[in-house]
Protein backbone atom coordinates (compact mmCIF):
# COMPACT_ATOMS: atom_id res chain seq x y z
CA UNK A 1 0.00 0.00 0.00
CA UNK A 2 3.15 2.33 0.86
CA UNK A 3 4.51 1.36 -2.33
CA UNK A 4 1.55 2.18 -4.28
CA UNK A 5 1.28 5.21 -3.08
CA UNK A 6 5.12 6.52 -3.25
CA UNK A 7 4.43 5.38 -7.30
CA UNK A 8 1.09 7.53 -7.17
CA UNK A 9 3.09 10.92 -5.57
CA UNK A 10 6.18 10.19 -8.14
CA UNK A 11 3.39 9.87 -11.42
CA UNK A 12 1.72 12.81 -9.91
CA UNK A 13 4.53 14.91 -9.71
CA UNK A 14 6.14 13.72 -13.48
CA UNK A 15 2.67 14.64 -14.87
CA UNK A 16 2.49 18.18 -12.56
CA UNK A 17 6.07 18.78 -14.67
CA UNK A 18 5.31 17.56 -18.06
CA UNK A 19 1.80 19.80 -17.99
CA UNK A 20 3.79 22.75 -16.93
CA UNK A 21 6.44 22.54 -19.81
CA UNK A 22 3.32 21.74 -21.94
CA UNK A 23 0.94 24.12 -21.08
CA UNK A 24 4.37 26.41 -21.18
CA UNK A 25 4.91 25.33 -24.60
CA UNK A 26 1.38 25.29 -25.81
CA UNK A 27 0.80 29.33 -25.02
CA UNK A 28 4.36 30.66 -26.23
CA UNK A 29 5.20 28.02 -28.53
CA UNK A 30 5.02 28.64 -32.26
CA UNK A 31 2.07 27.48 -32.79
CA UNK A 32 0.24 30.52 -30.90
CA UNK A 33 2.81 32.64 -31.77
CA UNK A 34 3.12 32.59 -35.77
CA UNK A 35 0.34 30.86 -36.91
CA UNK A 36 -3.33 31.24 -35.82
CA UNK A 37 -4.26 32.40 -32.56
CA UNK A 38 -7.37 29.17 -32.38
CA UNK A 39 -4.33 26.96 -32.72
CA UNK A 40 -4.49 27.00 -28.95
CA UNK A 41 -7.92 24.83 -28.98
CA UNK A 42 -6.03 22.43 -30.30
CA UNK A 43 -3.98 21.86 -27.64
CA UNK A 44 -6.21 21.24 -24.88
CA UNK A 45 -9.60 19.90 -26.65
CA UNK A 46 -7.48 16.47 -28.64
CA UNK A 47 -5.90 15.32 -25.62
CA UNK A 48 -9.07 16.00 -23.53
CA UNK A 49 -10.90 13.51 -26.56
CA UNK A 50 -7.52 11.07 -26.69
CA UNK A 51 -8.27 10.70 -23.20
CA UNK A 52 -11.58 10.28 -23.28
CA UNK A 53 -11.55 7.12 -25.80
CA UNK A 54 -8.77 5.80 -23.91
CA UNK A 55 -10.64 5.86 -20.72
CA UNK A 56 -13.40 3.96 -22.29
CA UNK A 57 -10.84 1.88 -24.29
CA UNK A 58 -9.62 0.79 -20.67
CA UNK A 59 -13.01 0.25 -19.59
CA UNK A 60 -14.15 -2.02 -22.63
CA UNK A 61 -11.16 -3.79 -21.87
CA UNK A 62 -12.07 -4.29 -18.45
CA UNK A 63 -15.11 -5.84 -19.39
CA UNK A 64 -14.43 -8.41 -21.48
CA UNK A 65 -11.36 -9.29 -18.66
CA UNK A 66 -14.35 -9.81 -16.11
CA UNK A 67 -16.47 -11.54 -18.35
CA UNK A 68 -13.67 -13.81 -19.87
CA UNK A 69 -12.93 -14.45 -16.27
CA UNK A 70 -16.57 -14.88 -14.87
CA UNK A 71 -16.92 -17.57 -17.84
CA UNK A 72 -14.11 -19.37 -16.12
CA UNK A 73 -14.45 -19.35 -12.80
CA UNK A 74 -17.67 -21.05 -13.74
CA UNK A 75 -16.35 -23.55 -15.38
CA UNK A 76 -14.32 -24.76 -13.03
CA UNK A 77 -15.91 -23.96 -9.94
CA UNK A 78 -15.09 -26.94 -7.52
CA UNK A 79 -15.76 -25.89 -4.27
CA UNK A 80 -12.67 -27.70 -3.22
CA UNK A 81 -10.21 -24.99 -4.31
CA UNK A 82 -12.24 -22.59 -2.44
CA UNK A 83 -9.34 -20.42 -1.90
CA UNK A 84 -8.15 -19.72 -5.65
CA UNK A 85 -12.19 -19.75 -6.09
CA UNK A 86 -11.74 -16.76 -3.58
CA UNK A 87 -8.89 -15.10 -5.47
CA UNK A 88 -10.91 -14.97 -8.82
CA UNK A 89 -13.73 -13.47 -7.59
CA UNK A 90 -11.43 -10.69 -6.20
CA UNK A 91 -10.03 -10.27 -9.45
CA UNK A 92 -13.39 -10.04 -10.73
CA UNK A 93 -14.19 -7.29 -8.20
CA UNK A 94 -10.93 -5.46 -9.20
CA UNK A 95 -11.93 -5.54 -12.73
CA UNK A 96 -15.47 -4.65 -12.64
CA UNK A 97 -14.50 -1.92 -10.47
CA UNK A 98 -11.72 -0.61 -13.23
CA UNK A 99 -14.11 -0.56 -16.19
CA UNK A 100 -16.30 1.50 -13.66
CA UNK A 101 -13.73 3.99 -12.51
CA UNK A 102 -12.02 4.69 -16.05
CA UNK A 103 -16.01 4.81 -17.72
CA UNK A 104 -16.49 7.68 -15.17
CA UNK A 105 -12.79 9.59 -15.94
CA UNK A 106 -13.80 9.08 -19.42
CA UNK A 107 -17.25 10.78 -19.10
CA UNK A 108 -14.91 13.61 -17.44
CA UNK A 109 -12.69 14.09 -20.13
CA UNK A 110 -15.70 13.51 -22.19
CA UNK A 111 -18.00 16.55 -20.84
CA UNK A 112 -14.72 18.41 -21.28
CA UNK A 113 -14.24 17.64 -25.09
CA UNK A 114 -17.38 18.43 -25.83
CA UNK A 115 -17.44 21.90 -23.81
CA UNK A 116 -13.90 23.06 -25.81
CA UNK A 117 -14.88 21.81 -29.06
CA UNK A 118 -18.40 24.09 -28.87
CA UNK A 119 -16.41 27.22 -27.53
CA UNK A 120 -14.14 25.85 -30.69
CA UNK A 121 -17.11 25.45 -32.91
CA UNK A 122 -18.20 28.88 -32.11
CA UNK A 123 -14.86 31.03 -32.85
CA UNK A 124 -14.48 28.66 -35.90
CA UNK A 125 -18.02 28.14 -37.06
CA UNK A 126 -20.27 31.10 -35.17
CA UNK A 127 -21.83 28.82 -33.47
CA UNK A 128 -21.66 26.35 -30.28
CA UNK A 129 -23.26 23.32 -31.69
CA UNK A 130 -24.10 22.95 -35.58
CA UNK A 131 -25.20 19.10 -35.52
CA UNK A 132 -22.38 18.01 -37.37
CA UNK A 133 -21.84 14.26 -37.02
CA UNK A 134 -18.27 14.20 -34.88
CA UNK A 135 -20.35 17.08 -32.47
CA UNK A 136 -23.14 14.74 -32.74
CA UNK A 137 -21.95 11.19 -32.47
CA UNK A 138 -19.44 12.18 -29.44
CA UNK A 139 -22.52 13.04 -27.75
CA UNK A 140 -24.58 10.16 -28.46
CA UNK A 141 -20.93 8.67 -26.77
CA UNK A 142 -21.15 10.65 -23.71
CA UNK A 143 -25.16 9.30 -23.40
CA UNK A 144 -24.29 5.55 -23.96
CA UNK A 145 -21.51 5.67 -21.65
CA UNK A 146 -24.04 7.90 -18.77
CA UNK A 147 -26.30 4.67 -19.60
CA UNK A 148 -23.79 2.73 -18.62
CA UNK A 149 -23.56 4.46 -15.16
CA UNK A 150 -26.88 4.57 -14.65
CA UNK A 151 -27.53 0.84 -15.69
CA UNK A 152 -25.12 -0.38 -12.72
CA UNK A 153 -26.48 2.36 -9.99
CA UNK A 154 -29.88 0.74 -10.75
CA UNK A 155 -29.50 -2.91 -9.97
CA UNK A 156 -29.10 -4.11 -6.35
CA UNK A 157 -27.38 -7.60 -6.63
CA UNK A 158 -23.46 -6.96 -7.20
CA UNK A 159 -22.89 -10.06 -9.37
CA UNK A 160 -25.47 -9.28 -11.73
CA UNK A 161 -24.71 -5.27 -11.57
CA UNK A 162 -21.40 -6.51 -12.75
CA UNK A 163 -22.41 -8.54 -15.41
CA UNK A 164 -25.16 -6.58 -16.69
CA UNK A 165 -22.80 -3.66 -16.85
CA UNK A 166 -20.04 -5.12 -19.00
CA UNK A 167 -22.36 -6.43 -21.44
CA UNK A 168 -23.99 -2.89 -21.62
CA UNK A 169 -20.39 -1.27 -21.82
CA UNK A 170 -19.21 -3.45 -24.43
CA UNK A 171 -22.28 -2.71 -26.60
CA UNK A 172 -21.59 1.35 -25.34
CA UNK A 173 -18.08 0.95 -26.74
CA UNK A 174 -19.43 0.94 -30.70
CA UNK A 175 -20.13 4.47 -30.33
CA UNK A 176 -16.35 4.81 -29.88
CA UNK A 177 -15.35 3.74 -33.36
CA UNK A 178 -18.55 5.98 -34.87
CA UNK A 179 -17.65 8.78 -33.14
CA UNK A 180 -13.72 8.74 -34.59
CA UNK A 181 -14.77 7.96 -37.83
CA UNK A 182 -17.15 10.07 -38.11
CA UNK A 183 -15.70 13.03 -39.61
CA UNK A 184 -13.55 10.95 -42.28
CA UNK A 185 -16.60 8.87 -43.19
CA UNK A 186 -19.59 11.54 -43.39
CA UNK A 187 -19.40 15.38 -44.42
CA UNK A 188 -18.03 16.93 -41.69
CA UNK A 189 -16.43 20.82 -40.60
CA UNK A 190 -14.41 18.91 -38.17
CA UNK A 191 -11.22 19.21 -39.65
CA UNK A 192 -9.04 16.22 -39.53
CA UNK A 193 -5.98 16.19 -37.01
CA UNK A 194 -3.35 15.81 -40.09
CA UNK A 195 -4.77 18.87 -41.71
CA UNK A 196 -4.79 21.10 -38.61
CA UNK A 197 -1.26 20.15 -37.19
CA UNK A 198 0.65 20.09 -40.60
CA UNK A 199 3.80 21.84 -39.06
CA UNK A 200 6.08 20.09 -36.68
CA UNK A 201 6.42 22.37 -33.93
CA UNK A 202 3.00 22.25 -33.72
CA UNK A 203 2.78 18.78 -33.83
CA UNK A 204 5.33 18.69 -31.26
CA UNK A 205 3.77 20.51 -28.77
CA UNK A 206 0.42 19.02 -29.28
CA UNK A 207 2.64 15.28 -28.46
CA UNK A 208 3.78 16.85 -25.77
CA UNK A 209 0.35 17.91 -24.28
CA UNK A 210 -0.75 14.02 -25.08
CA UNK A 211 2.08 12.77 -22.94
CA UNK A 212 1.11 15.25 -20.18
CA UNK A 213 -2.77 14.84 -20.11
CA UNK A 214 -1.99 11.29 -20.44
CA UNK A 215 0.32 11.39 -17.55
CA UNK A 216 -2.46 13.17 -15.70
CA UNK A 217 -5.13 10.69 -16.18
CA UNK A 218 -3.39 7.64 -15.30
CA UNK A 219 -2.33 9.46 -11.81
CA UNK A 220 -6.02 10.31 -11.35
CA UNK A 221 -7.26 6.63 -12.49
CA UNK A 222 -5.01 5.04 -10.15
CA UNK A 223 -6.34 7.30 -7.27
CA UNK A 224 -9.76 7.21 -8.53
CA UNK A 225 -9.34 3.59 -8.38
CA UNK A 226 -8.23 2.85 -4.57
CA UNK A 227 -11.18 5.43 -3.60
CA UNK A 228 -13.47 3.12 -5.20
CA UNK A 229 -11.90 -0.01 -3.53
CA UNK A 230 -11.42 1.82 -0.29
CA UNK A 231 -15.47 2.59 -0.58
CA UNK A 232 -16.09 -1.07 -1.47
CA UNK A 233 -13.76 -2.05 1.91
CA UNK A 234 -16.41 0.64 3.93
CA UNK A 235 -19.04 -1.05 2.82
CA UNK A 236 -17.60 -4.99 3.43
CA UNK A 237 -16.79 -3.97 6.99
CA UNK A 238 -19.80 -2.44 7.91
CA UNK A 239 -21.93 -5.40 6.51
CA UNK A 240 -19.48 -7.45 8.53
CA UNK A 241 -20.20 -4.97 11.99
CA UNK A 242 -24.17 -5.63 10.63
CA UNK A 243 -23.90 -9.26 10.72
CA UNK A 244 -22.09 -9.18 14.18
CA UNK A 245 -18.74 -10.86 12.85
CA UNK A 246 -19.88 -13.42 11.47
CA UNK A 247 -19.64 -12.71 7.53
CA UNK A 248 -17.66 -11.01 5.44
CA UNK A 249 -16.83 -13.38 2.46
CA UNK A 250 -18.87 -12.97 -0.14
CA UNK A 251 -21.01 -16.37 -1.48
CA UNK A 252 -21.93 -16.87 -4.59
CA UNK A 253 -24.28 -14.01 -4.85
CA UNK A 254 -21.58 -11.69 -4.16
CA UNK A 255 -23.08 -9.85 -2.35
CA UNK A 256 -20.28 -8.02 -0.40
CA UNK A 257 -17.33 -6.86 -2.37
CA UNK A 258 -14.07 -5.60 -1.39
CA UNK A 259 -12.89 -7.50 0.99
CA UNK A 260 -9.03 -7.47 0.67
CA UNK A 261 -9.17 -5.64 -2.40
CA UNK A 262 -5.91 -4.50 -3.27
CA UNK A 263 -6.37 -0.54 -1.62
CA UNK B 1 -7.70 34.23 -27.36
CA UNK B 2 -10.38 34.71 -24.89
CA UNK B 3 -12.10 31.73 -26.14
CA UNK B 4 -8.91 29.27 -25.58
CA UNK B 5 -8.58 31.28 -22.02
CA UNK B 6 -12.15 30.02 -20.84
CA UNK B 7 -11.32 26.37 -22.20
CA UNK B 8 -8.09 26.03 -20.57
CA UNK B 9 -9.85 27.62 -17.30
CA UNK B 10 -12.86 24.88 -17.42
CA UNK B 11 -10.16 22.01 -18.64
CA UNK B 12 -8.00 22.71 -15.24
CA UNK B 13 -10.47 23.39 -13.00
CA UNK B 14 -12.54 20.53 -14.09
CA UNK B 15 -8.79 18.38 -13.67
CA UNK B 16 -8.25 20.33 -9.86
CA UNK B 17 -12.06 19.85 -8.98
CA UNK B 18 -11.37 15.73 -9.69
CA UNK B 19 -8.15 15.69 -7.99
CA UNK B 20 -9.55 17.68 -4.80
CA UNK B 21 -12.87 15.89 -4.48
CA UNK B 22 -10.51 11.91 -4.69
CA UNK B 23 -7.85 12.74 -2.41
CA UNK B 24 -10.47 14.44 0.38
CA UNK B 25 -12.29 11.49 -0.37
CA UNK B 26 -9.57 9.25 -0.38
CA UNK B 27 -8.33 10.81 3.23
CA UNK B 28 -11.35 10.29 4.48
CA UNK B 29 -12.07 6.67 3.64
CA UNK B 30 -9.06 6.09 5.21
CA UNK B 31 -9.91 7.19 8.26
CA UNK B 32 -13.46 5.57 8.14
CA UNK B 33 -11.69 2.33 7.10
CA UNK B 34 -8.93 2.68 10.28
CA UNK B 35 -11.76 3.25 12.72
CA UNK B 36 -14.32 0.69 11.88
CA UNK B 37 -10.84 -1.81 11.64
CA UNK B 38 -10.18 -0.67 15.10
CA UNK B 39 -13.88 -1.16 16.42
CA UNK B 40 -13.53 -4.65 14.85
CA UNK B 41 -10.34 -5.56 16.81
CA UNK B 42 -11.91 -4.57 20.22
CA UNK B 43 -15.04 -6.39 19.71
CA UNK B 44 -13.34 -9.33 18.90
CA UNK B 45 -10.80 -9.60 22.14
CA UNK B 46 -14.24 -7.94 24.26
CA UNK B 47 -15.68 -11.74 22.39
CA UNK B 48 -12.15 -13.47 23.73
CA UNK B 49 -12.14 -12.52 26.71
CA UNK B 50 -15.92 -12.91 27.37
CA UNK B 51 -15.53 -16.45 25.73
CA UNK B 52 -12.84 -16.90 28.26
CA UNK B 53 -14.40 -15.84 31.25
CA UNK B 54 -17.28 -18.28 30.88
CA UNK B 55 -14.87 -21.23 30.88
Amino acid sequence: MKTSAVGQNILLCVAVAVSVVASYAAYLGPGVQAERSDIFFLYLHVPTAWICYLAFSISLLASVGFLAAKNNLGKSADESKRLEKLDRLEKLDKLDRLAEVSAVLGLVYGAVALISGAVWAEAAWGAYWNWDPRETTTLILWVAYVGYLSVKRSIGSVEKRAVVGAVYNILAFSTIPLSFLSATLLLSLHPQASKVSSSAPVQAVLYLNLLAATLFFAYLLTTAYSFWSLKDRVEALIYRKGEGGEGGERGEGGEVRGEGGAV
Amino acid sequence: MFESFVVSVIYWTTLLAVFVWLNRGLSRLKERVADLERKERAEGERGRKRGEGGK
